[in-house]
């Protein structure tokens, strides 16, 4: 426990000296972080309490000294959150293995690759949108953490698809097989609504006021891969299974 | 250990009220809303009483609020590819 | 005279190549005495450099317009201007109501029921009754 007391102390002269630092003392204070975190780790694998309850002065510290230099120098929004695991999250993904695609699927995709245009229903949090290149969205919400100008990739697609073929995903596509890109064009409000609210036997009116923002896009292109480049990416063909996806062709 | 599994499909107005209390001591309040209690003869006794109301399923572990609602949770379906700053930083170094 | 095919012309439709910003002109106008104008001031100070430096497309002008309301208006490629009046707001308030002028399309607001909007030609075609196979029920 010599360690626990020991860093308590520096973590409260950190807390008592920290208005009165200036920008210069950074780096500093950086390092001072650094090596607190790392016993706080080698604390943790030793008592289990300190990990359990976020309310310790262990734990409740690093995490101000950490926030308050970042929004001094460079105003960064922290983008992922803890409480959500990083795969409901928009990150890019990281693959572990690489694509699989059927062989029939590898025959049936040159005739979905030279048809144009395409289509693609890509899924937002759930939300199906049919979407073709040049295409103008308003989306119902207004999307956290991007500005004017972004490109963003949908990656989510349950269908993908020409005039004659359709690739349609159980439930998703696999977001390998397509790009799909998007760039927000700005942020769009509804005009101002009034919804007069009345209570029975009142003759007074409540009025209800909203206006909602909506982030506005436009989608760059939507384009299917090529065999070949699935190939030169990596991709692996395997044999035909029962739930494997096709491509169908219009009757 | 294993653990029921117990979400309430359909409510419990118009039923008698022992059936009610029954929901309540099982801790469910309101519909799709899910609680996890100990493999017990109590606890089957319970799920007995309100049956037709609940859909039960045997699990292993124990799941929080938080976890039941992540299962739930779609996925965002984007991700940030290129900031703005990012491609102005391209563009500068051109 | 025969008769002329329409002909296709492509349409303008920003962001899918290049893209640029629909608003090109934020003015801020403040008075030097106004008491309402003082959150002003103390954003055109304090704020306003980092914003122009954060958003280099766009114009920005600082006017005075003594014994008004602070106002900061917005100039769009449309050719349409929004306005917003800022008075007896804090600094934080009026850089939030010039992020609003700033990702505007510069349109007039609409209430839309559809999130899709194309000038596309439908991909699958318009369904017909004497094309494809015969369908049992």
């Amino acid at each position: 426990m010599f360690s626990r007391s020991v860093l308590r102390s520096l973590t409260s002269d950190l807390r008592l000296s920290a208005p009165s630092i200036s920008t210069i003392s950074l780096p500093q204070r950086a390092c001072l972080h650094q090596t607190a975190s790392l016993r706080n780790a080698q604390q943790q694998s030793q008592t289990q309490s300190s990990s359990l309850n976020p309310e310790t002065p262990l734990s409740a510290t690093p995490r101000a000294q950490e926030s308050i230099p970042e929004t001094s120098i460079h105003n960064i929004i922290p983008q992922t959150r803890d409480d959500i695991p990083l795969a409901k999250q928009p990150v890019a993904p990281t693959f572990t293995s690489p694509l699989e695609v059927t062989k029939s699927l590898m025959a049936q995709l040159p005739h979905l690759v030279g048809q144009t245009p395409h289509y693609v229903t890509a899924e937002i949090h759930a939300r199906p949108f049919l979407l073709t290149a040049g295409d103008h969205i308003r989306l119902p919400f207004l999307m956290p953490k991007v500005k004017t100008g972004d490109i963003l990739r949908f990656n989510r697609a349950s269908a993908l698809g020409s005039r004659d073929f359709t690739l349609k995903g159980s439930p998703h596509i696999d977001e390998r097989l397509f790009e799909c890109r998007v760039r927000v064009i700005g942020v769009e409000s509804e005009p101002l609504r009034i919804k007069e609210k009345t209570k029975r036997r009142q003759r007074h009116t409540k009025q209800a006021r909203s206006k909602h923002r909506y982030t506005t896009m436009r989608v760059m292109d939507v384009r299917v891969k090529s065999p070949e480049e699935l190939l030169k990416e990596g991709a692996v063909v395997i044999e035909d299974a029962a739930d494997s996806p096709q491509i169908e062709a219009r009757s | 250990m294993s653990y029921f599994r117990i979400t309430l499909l359909r409510s419990a107005i118009g039923l008698p009220r022992r059936t009610t209390d029954v929901l309540k001591a099982l801790g469910l309040k309101k519909r799709m809303a899910t609680v996890f209690h100990p493999v017990s003869s109590s606890a089957a006794g319970q799920i007995m009483k309100v049956k037709e109301l609940v859909e039960v399923k045997e699990v292993e572990n124990y799941m929080s609020q938080h976890e039941v609602w992540l299962e739930r949770k779609p996925d965002p379906g984007y991700y940030v590819e290129k900031t703005v700053a990012q491609e102005r930083g391209e563009s500068l170094q051109q | 005279m025969p008769v002329k095919g329409l002909r296709t012309v492509t349409t303008a439709q920003n962001g899918v190549g290049a893209f640029i910003h629909q608003c090109k002109r934020l003015d801020f106008h403040y008075c030097k005495y106004g008491g309402s104008s003082r959150g002003m001031l103390a954003f055109l100070t304090q704020t306003l450099p980092n914003f122009a430096r954060e958003n280099p497309q766009i114009e920005l002008r600082v006017a005075p317009r003594p014994g008004k309301h602070p106002v900061i208006k917005g100039q769009y490629v449309n050719g349409r201007e929004k306005a917003i009046c800022v008075r007896n707001l804090e600094p934080i308030d009026i850089l939030k109501k010039a992020m609003i002028l700033k990702d505007a399309s510069g349109d007039k607001l609409k209430r839309t029921k559809k999130p899709v909007t194309s000038i596309n030609e439908s991909v699958r075609g318009i369904w017909s009754p004497y094309h494809g196979d015969l369908r049992g029920v």
